[in-house]
């Protein structure tokens, strides 16, 4: 959310917008994975996209409850901290 | 070009269909009005229930057992499997069987027939794998699941789990209409709810 706040594009939106199509600045926390059009084959790819960035695995159990930027962003955070 | 087994008395209409091409063994049993078509081999232990399709090429093995309404598309190798009732099996999919296959054993000789342990895959009825896939031995795919094309599935897969990928991932959830279902377990297409159960999914009422 901070990063957000700054102007700055996060890992996870970022990728979002390289997936979807859709401009970084139209993507925001409450932004649906859905409304951007991804379907399971996009999510797929993002999730081997966003491993790739970030050097952390994003186990499936976790990465299914995913609906929203933030929701992404929530779950990247650890490796963030640790990066 | 095809020939129908002798029917059973009675139950004309209801004989099984097989190519002529196709080898089904004579040991082996095919239920009423399964059609087995060009160039498939059943083997002599298997079992094959009714309305089932075996298209082009598939060949059934090691005492498979299929159940009702199956469709398995051409190319398909389904090797000591359980297929349940209404699954499907896309062209060219694998079931396989042997966690450690090896053409000889530690002294080398050349296995035979019974020497190797069996662990077969298990898929429960209603669910769909995709084309080129293959199901490592042991795997169970859940009921409705749904397995995309060409994806490697090396563990179980969830009731209505949606997966795909090498090595496979759960992407999300299919409804029994086969499409995917949104955030809030509704399918888009059919209205269909469902909830979170001990093994995936399953439908409220």
């Amino acid at each position: 959310m901070s990063t957000h706040a700054l102007g700055q594009q996060t890992v996870a939106q970022q990728a979002l917008a390289e997936i979807s199509g859709w401009p970084t600045n139209t993507i925001t926390a409450s932004t649906r994975l859905s409304e951007l059009g991804l379907d399971s084959l996009d999510r797929l790819t993002l999730a081997v996209l966003l491993e790739e960035r970030t050097g952390r695995p994003l186990p499936d159990d976790e990465l299914i409850s995913v609906r929203t930027l933030d929701d992404l962003e929530r779950l990247l955070r650890p490796a963030e901290r640790s990066a | 070009m095809t020939k129908t087994p002798a029917p059973t008395a009675g139950h004309t209409s209801d004989a099984p269909f097989i190519a002529e091409s196709a080898e089904v063994a004579d040991a082996a049993h095919v239920g009423a009005r399964t059609r087995i078509w060009h160039h498939a081999q059943v083997d002599g232990d298997v079992r094959i229930g009714e309305d089932c399709v075996l298209g082009k090429g598939v060949h059934v093995a090691s005492a498979a057992v299929i159940g009702n309404r199956v469709k398995i598309q051409d190319g398909c190798g389904v090797f000591g499997a359980t297929i349940e009732d209404g699954a499907m099996l896309a062209p060219g999919v694998y079931l396989l069987e042997d966690p450690a296959p090896r053409a000889i054993n530690p002294a080398g000789h050349l296995k035979g027939r019974d020497d190797w342990r069996r662990e077969p895959v298990t898929i429960r009825s209603g669910a769909t794998i995709g084309a080129n896939a293959v199901i490592a031995p042991g795997v169970t795919i859940g009921q409705y699941a749904m397995v995309a094309v060409g994806t490697v599935v090396g563990h179980d897969v969830p009731d209505h789990g949606l997966v795909m990928g090498n090595p496979a991932r759960q992407l999300g959830w299919a409804c029994r209409c086969g499409h995917r279902l949104d955030d809030n377990l509704i399918c888009p297409v059919c209205g269909w709810r469902y909830r979170q159960g001990s093994n995936g999914l399953f439908l409220t009422a």
